[in-house]
């Protein structure tokens, strides 16, 4: 595989990840613009802590992310009973006050970014974590933290006064949430290799959210699709040159005149594990 | 024994008064009505008692505890479960899965166990949980319609799931809040023996009503609200010849 076919299965790697990380939140209901500051926290500390205390890769990976889901929970605090557009701005705010924090963070280059991180990322990394991420969330749909969480986003009143205690559900979403986006920082800077805060301003967050809603915010596998086709649509339509920026916004509006629930929903995804099950138990037989 | 125990109860709204010094003791095993006409206040004296909205002042204990500063699914977990007067399902989730969400408060596997379980098996909790909606969709009649999705079961229907739901929390309290409110006679009356059915499963029941007929047929003992005053409580017949009520409900 060649190096550039390589960047972009990497990169749409990360873009799964992080795309997932928000679908968590938006899950129950919590529209976060925030994980582009989480997946800045768990590139930096990773980053840190790789370059300049020895830590090795897979450890400062982890710690990265669990910095990301502590301040995920402190964000979370203010945000339970905070929903729609000012959650929004809260969630911007915050993922603004990180860039910030880091273009001033001497330690870490300030505003001339840093670098010499050792390479570290790599196909088959990124796609045990993404592989992680997709069991967690096949697994979460039909349990019981998976039904409070959709419970929440449908009606959160009633989910309270049925005994789902929101306040936890909602700080578990955003803390789990942005330590995936931690963890997708930290493979980000091990592969890019150089980093600096401007990277991670709120554009960033509005492409992860672009991926959540373009492949459909009913379901998980809507976030991994969209992921993949955004990541690849640009790429694959290069020969447009300096056309292809407005294909690719067009490509958006189109679909979201034709199907505003994005690419998948809960029907397409049930409708197709049903038939994978039927062609199983099918083969099974004869 | 006095299960739910309402003292001096007070809401004001920015100055205007809900629910003025209203006290009322539902006894274990009964089914205490609440009648009132519209703005008397009963659907804010339940939002109250499941703890949607704060008192500004009284007491409310239940099974000899204070209640009434706690966090909604805390109270749920105490044992007092409720419904909506407009009808609030998940309508995203199917009829079984509503159901299932009320075994929340009873079940305890987080995102860690449940990530961990042994491949194409649910833990043995998921199997309890779906044995329990499945007794209580028979219970109140909708076995036949477990999976499709909550929207799509007419009104009446609509009604008894969120009676399941509530009492997949398994309470020993149920709040209704008004659950005939735009139903048929026919219907009426099926919710009525649904809601001796429930009595008889050892639930006690506080119901909520603005048909009086309904209330007067099923109820142990009614409290009578009227603009946010508790003006009459006692047995059904002296509260039909009580002449608070007479006026309240008929002006004269």
């Amino acid at each position: 595989m060649s190096g550039y076919t390589e960047s972009i299965f990497i990169f749409m790697g990360i873009n799964i990840i992080m795309a997932l990380s928000l679908y968590l939140p938006c899950s129950a209901g919590q529209i976060s613009l925030a994980q582009a500051g989480f997946m800045a926290i768990g590139a930096y500390t990773s980053s840190l802590l790789t370059r300049d205390y020895g830590v090795p890769f897979y450890p400062a990976l982890v710690l990265g992310g669990l910095l990301a889901a502590m301040t995920g929970v402190l964000v979370g605090f203010p945000a339970i009973r905070i929903k729609g557009i000012y959650l929004l701005l809260l969630t911007l705010a915050f993922g603004e006050m990180v860039r910030v924090f880091f273009l001033n963070f001497t330690p870490a280059g300030g505003a001339s970014g840093m670098g010499g991180m050792e390479l570290k990322t790599n196909l088959v990394n990124v796609y045990a974590i993404v592989g992680v991420l997709i069991l967690f969330f096949s697994r979460l749909r039909g349990s019981r933290m998976g039904r409070a969480l959709e419970s929440m986003s449908d009606d959160e009143v009633a989910a309270e006064a049925t005994g789902v205690n929101i306040v936890r559900a909602k700080l578990v979403a955003f803390g789990v949430g942005a330590f995936m986006a931690g963890l997708g920082g930290g493979l980000y800077a091990h592969y890019a290799l150089y980093i600096d805060s401007s990277k991670f301003g709120f554009l960033l967050a509005v492409e992860f959210f672009v991926f959540v809603v373009f492949g459909g915010i009913e379901v998980f596998w809507g976030a991994i699709v969209g992921s993949v086709l955004l990541t690849i649509i640009p790429e694959a339509v290069r020969f447009l040159k300096d056309f292809r920026m407005i294909f690719f916004g067009m490509t958006i509006v189109i679909l979201m005149i034709v199907r505003p629930q994005g690419l998948l929903d809960k029907q397409l995804v049930d409708g197709i594990a049903r038939h994978a099950r039927r062609l199983y138990i099918f083969r099974g037989v004869s | 024994m006095t299960l739910l125990a309402i003292e001096n109860l007070v809401k004001s709204f920015n100055g205007f008064v809900a629910l003025n010094n209203v006290s009322l003791h539902v006894s274990q095993g009964a089914i205490h009505g609440v009648i009132g006409p519209n703005g008397a206040g009963k659907t804010t004296l339940i939002n109250i008692i499941s703890g949607i909205l704060k008192p500004s002042k009284g007491r409310i204990s239940f099974n000899g505890q204070p209640i009434e500063r706690l966090r909604p699914d805390k109270i749920v977990s105490f044992g007092i479960g409720r419904t909506f007067q407009n009808i609030r399902l998940f309508n995203a989730l199917s009829v079984i899965e509503n159901v299932m969400v009320g075994q929340h408060c009873r079940t305890t596997a987080g995102l860690v166990r449940n990530f961990f379980r042994r491949p194409f098996k649910l833990l043995e909790e998921e199997n309890r949980i779906q044995h329990k909606a499945k007794e209580l969709l028979n219970f109140v009649g909708l076995s036949d319609r477990e999976q499709e999705p909550a929207r799509s079961l007419p009104y009446g229907s609509q009604r008894r799931l969120e009676i399941a739901r509530a009492l997949a929390t398994e309470p020993s309290l149920i709040l209704l809040d008004e659950p005939c409110a735009g139903m048929d006679i026919k219907e009426t009356t099926e919710m009525a023996q649904l809601a001796l059915k429930i009595r008889e499963r050892g639930v006690t029941i506080l119901l909520i009503e603005h048909d009086m007929n309904l209330v007067m047929g099923i109820s142990d003992r009614i409290t009578v609200l009227n603009f946010g005053q508790n003006i009459a409580d006692g047995r059904p017949d002296e509260i039909r010849s009580s002449p608070a009520v007479i006026e309240a409900y008929l002006g004269f």
